[in-house]
């Protein structure tokens, strides 16, 4: 018997497939696009093809993330507070925290034994401090969004953004182009200001260390870095942060496919 | 059919309104159409003044023949001053509510209740008896007598099922009180069954928790225990004594009134602590719920998050924007409570 | 750098306490750097202050801004303004440090930075060492709460003077008996002991202070407006802080002897004044170009600001603690926003402004919830008023351009 969980965000849909010992045997990361229905789909079909299993050798499914609702082969529904805990818990049993930074949303979780919950913080209201905020800004520095890791990196001196709103931090930006600053100096300031909304949450809830990051922009190391200066704690960065929501779902598939 | 007045504060003695031959109506805001309202307030106020402001701007008087006024805070104060402009709705009286509960500020509210039953009388033409004062005492005794039973009954999870609690407890206030008197009865007649396992919340709201959420919650599979809110816990009156003068009774409205469980505006948080944690043993978390921009609450909150998880009680903080319906992210947060306090 | 910034706090504290520090600052600083005389008084007055504030056996008390200062000063206890701090702290570029740590501690991010900034402030250390917190509870909600908070914390007591929303001989009673409670209280907690002549010495330098300032008042109506509107905002602050003490009097009649200089000569502090306005509510404490773009670019004079508006009766010494009861309850904030519509058009007619701003600082519910009647009542004049969205302690989202776009589509309308 195989288990499944399904991360519907806003912005990419993926799933993971369990074997009987919580083994992972395949995983997928698909764009959501415009129908969380279809991509929940299309993720599980490219997760199948990859672990070279048949639907039907995978136990009933735990769907999380932003469109869990519209997962119509999910038999249950958890948020992806509880499986982000339980999928970074699964990876490294250390772990105290779980910051995830996604398309839409960034929140904080603070883990106890076994990979409870002890408490968590979101922010859903505004897209600064989520991966939104640096797609905005990429597009204004005219940057792919997977460089700006790299480049936030050469930055010599970065600049400060000050503003908190994404609008505004765009105008910021452009104003800043104009005076001639330079991109790598621009990008590092973004870092940092996301890094110090994300700092100001994790203060908020009583972070402890050690910190796992998971969520797509866990992949860019200048936003990596900007965060660990912040909370002056090493981060601890799977080898792919963006599954570990799907992975705790597909734990907890387990967990009731086992009673 | 009583005539109507409306009125927005748990400490206004609604035994005054109703001893005059009113109904007193609890005014809370029924379209949360907000829209109509920003022309006259500004667009971070409170959304609930806001949504109450919108529902009578436009001209309908909803049958109310006037309202009465409390200083409860500065949303209030600043509805009431835009109210008088340009709502067709008479203001009966702006009563001076004090923030303390000593003997003197006792004394004080005791004196504004006089000049309000004053300014009715005046403006109706009749006057208030021992008598009728009396009888609407008992009254509303009797309902808190029977609301006191329900929440203990809520506290234990051993509510009749087919109530919608928060519904009933907007009706209890928009009512004929003897007729919600039997209808409380008739729901503590029948057996609570001894609520199913699942987390026991407590929820804080700023004047009220809608509905909504206790719904949702309870769909998800919490356990609502107590409500602290203006339209519950906080609307629980000690006995007053129904006997003496019209004076003598209005001494002990001001007195039992001004120490019903306190809200932020009366600035006790000792006080507040006390009565939030009366529920506790019975409780595995807590949900406040406030009005933004509300700024009573948010300024007490840190403290009062702190002080519950001293005490090992997780606190989930949502914002109210007025809507009728919860938003995708606070269900996701309240999910997320709830299979945190499941572990 | 970082490591500078966490001793600073523990620096100033230092440094506050020696008083060799404070001689020579009063001497550097006030002969080079303040050729005015009433700065100069002002700087004495922080240093004198300060050093009784964190002196090794303070016994300073916490208040909010609209606690008479006279009360304080009658009972030789040094007041400490958190509201006051706060804005000193944002003027100075503090406020992103204070409003993170207090959004750390869990304030929510909707409640007015002024005091998230205080509660930032106290997180960092800087307050002093107080014994009381005192409040009045009118006007502003978020003020008794906060000051309320850091008494529970500090675990000091909490006075609280209930203060009606309308004055009547009731009225007038109830507070007077609340502040003779919170006198007996204050003796108790700080170890002051009541003196009545001390506390009418408070009332008369208040009185006399007060004088100076109506007169100042007075002179500001001249054209041109003699003073920079800009350099004035601290009078909130001055008037909660200033009125009861001897640098009361010596300020304001400094002050007074400087516009009156300026007014005899016809001259004034800003050479360009096209246009005249009437200031309300609050600026935007950290730095940045709005007033001096108004004044110095656009030619727009603040010529008052209500802020600076002395709008109490000359206070009775024979019966201090009713005198400040009444003080308390003519606050023209105090009651039906009517009744500061009227004083505000009352100021446009006396100053014979063109046109009236407000600065609407975000999460201050009490001064813009009912503008709309201030609006109408100028309107129904003919004075053209504008309103600045704004806040006065962050200044993290401050959008330039379009507030240029407003504050100059506002003057192109008093052009026509």
């Amino acid at each position: 018997m195989y288990y499944a969980g399904v991360d519907v965000g806003a912005a990419t849909g993926k799933v993971v497939i369990l074997g009987e010992e919580g083994e992972m045997v395949g995983f997928s990361i698909v764009p959501t696009g415009a129908s969380s229905r279809r991509a929940a789909e299309v993720a599980l079909e490219k997760a199948l093809e990859k672990a070279g299993l048949d639907r039907d050798l995978v136990g009933p499914m735990v769907a999380t993330g932003y469109g869990r609702a519209s997962v119509d082969y999910a038999e249950k529904q958890v948020t992806e507070i509880t499986c982000h805990a339980r999928g970074a818990y699964h990876l490294y049993p250390q772990a105290r925290t779980v910051i995830d930074i996604g398309g839409q949303d960034s929140k904080v979780i603070v883990v106890g034994p076994g990979g409870r919950v002890l408490d968590f913080l979101m922010n859903d209201k505004c897209a600064a401090g989520t991966g939104r905020f640096l797609e905005v800004m990429a597009r204004a520095l005219e940057l792919d969004i997977e460089e700006l890791g790299e480049v936030g990196l050469r930055a010599r001196r970065p600049v400060s953004i000050s503003s908190t709103c994404t609008v505004f931090a765009e105008s910021e930006v452009v104003g800043l182009v104009a005076e001639g600053v330079s991109r790598e100096d621009i990008v590092a300031g973004l870092h940092k200001a996301i890094a110090r909304r994300i700092g100001a949450m994790a203060a908020r809830v009583g972070f402890v260390p050690p910190v796992i990051m998971a969520g797509g922009v866990a992949k860019n190391r200048g936003a990596v870095k900007a965060l660990e200066e912040e909370l002056g704690v090493p981060l601890i960065v799977p080898e792919e942060p963006q599954i570990v929501g799907a992975l705790g779902a597909a734990l907890l598939a387990r967990e009731a496919g086992s009673r | 059919m009583r005539p109507k007045i409306g009125y927005f504060c748990p400490y206004l003695p609604k035994e005054i309104v109703y001893a005059l031959g009113f109904l007193p109506v609890r005014l809370l805001p029924r379209g949360e159409q907000e829209a109509e309202a920003t022309a006259f307030l500004p667009r971070n106020f409170c959304s609930l003044v806001k949504a109450i402001l919108a529902d009578f701007i436009g001209g309908d008087d909803h049958g109310l023949e006037g309202v009465i006024f409390l200083d409860a805070c500065d949303g209030y104060r600043r509805l009431h001053d835009v109210w008088r402009e340009f709502v067709p709705v008479e203001v009966l009286d702006f009563v001076a509510l004090p923030r303390l509960e000593t003997p003197l500020a006792q004394e004080r509210y005791h004196q504004a209740l006089r000049l309000l039953v004053r300014r009715l009388e005046e403006r109706f033409e009749r006057e208030l008896t021992a008598e009728a004062l009396g009888q609407a005492v008992m009254i509303y005794n009797h309902q808190r007598r029977l609301l006191r039973t329900l929440h203990e009954r809520e506290r234990h999870g051993a509510l009749p099922a087919g109530v919608d609690y928060g519904e009933l407890m907007v009706q209890v206030y928009s009512r004929d009180p003897e007729l919600m008197n039997r209808r409380l009865e008739a729901i503590l007649e029948e057996d609570g069954a001894n609520g199913a396992g699942g987390p026991r919340l407590m929820l804080v709201g700023s004047i009220r928790v809608k509905p909504e959420l206790r719904r949702t919650i309870e769909e998800l599979g919490g356990r609502v225990v107590a409500e602290d809110s203006c339209l519950d816990l906080r609307e629980l009156v000690d006995e007053v004594n129904p006997e003496g003068s019209v004076d003598d009774i209005l001494r002990d409205l001001a007195a039992r009134y001004l120490s019903i469980p306190p809200c932020p505006r009366m600035r006790d948080l000792r006080g507040r602590l006390a009565h939030l944690l009366r529920a506790d043993g019975h409780l595995d978390g807590v949900v406040c719920c406030y009005y933004k921009f509300c700024d009573l609450f948010l300024a007490e909150f840190p403290l009062i998050r702190e002080e519950l998880r001293k005490r090992g009680l997780p606190v989930l903080l949502l914002e109210d924007e007025g809507q009728p319906k919860l938003s995708g992210q606070a269900l996701t947060r309240i999910e997320a409570f709830l299979e945190m306090l499941r572990q | 750098m970082r490591r500078w910034e966490q001793l600073k706090p523990a620096f100033l504290r230092r440094l506050a306490r020696s008083h060799l520090a404070f001689g020579l600052a009063e001497r550097a600083l006030a002969l080079k750097h303040l050729p005015k005389e009433q700065d100069q008084v002002l700087l004495r007055f922080a240093l004198d202050l300060g050093e009784k504030l964190f002196a090794k056996d303070a016994r300073g008390v916490g208040a909010n801004i609209f606690f008479p200062a006279e009360l304080l000063y009658g009972l030789d206890i040094p007041p400490f303004y958190p509201e006051v701090a706060s804005g000193l702290g944002a003027s100075l570029g503090m406020a992103e440090e204070g409003l993170a740590k207090a959004e750390a501690a869990g304030y929510p991010g909707d409640l007015c930075t002024f005091h998230r900034n205080a509660v930032g402030m106290k997180l960092r250390g800087l307050f002093p060492p107080l014994r009381a917190y005192v409040a009045t509870s009118h006007i502003c909600d978020v003020a008794p709460q906060i000051m309320a908070n850091f008494a529970y914390e500090d675990e000091v007591p909490f006075i609280l003077v209930d203060v009606p929303p309308e004055r009547d001989e009731e009225s007038v009673d109830y507070v007077e008996r609340q502040l003779e409670a919170a006198v007996e209280e204050l003796c108790v907690v700080t170890g002051a002991s009541f003196d009545i002549d001390r506390l009418r010495e408070a009332i008369r330098l208040s009185n006399q202070a007060r004088r100076y300032a109506i007169e100042v008042m007075e002179l500001r109506r001249a054209s041109p407006s003699p003073l920079r509107g800009s350099g004035m905002f601290g009078q909130l602050a001055l008037i909660a802080f200033l009125f009861g003490s001897p640098h009361g009097v010596e300020y304001y009649r400094a002050l007074r002897d400087y516009t009156h200089e300026l007014v005899e000569r016809g001259a004034s502090e800003q050479a360009n004044q096209r246009y005249r306005l009437l200031w309300l509510h609050l600026k935007p404490y950290y730095p940045n170009q709005l007033l001096a773009h108004l004044e110095d670019e656009l030619g727009a004079a603040i010529v008052f600001e209500e802020m600076s508006l002395v709008w109490w009766d000359e206070l009775d010494e024979r019966r201090p603690l009713r005198a400040l009861a009444e003080k308390i309850l003519s606050h023209p904030s105090l009651g039906p926003a009517k009744h500061r519509a009227e004083v505000v058009l009352k100021l446009a007619r006396e100053f014979a402004v063109d046109g009236v701003v407000h600065f609407n600082h975000w999460g201050c519910h009490q001064s813009t919830g009912a503008l709309r009647i201030v609006r109408d009542r100028l309107r129904r004049e003919g004075i053209p008023f504008l309103e600045i969205d704004g806040d006065c302690v962050d200044g993290r989202n401050l959008q330039w351009g379009p507030l240029l776009t407003r504050i100059e589509g506002f003057i192109e309308m008093l052009e026509g």
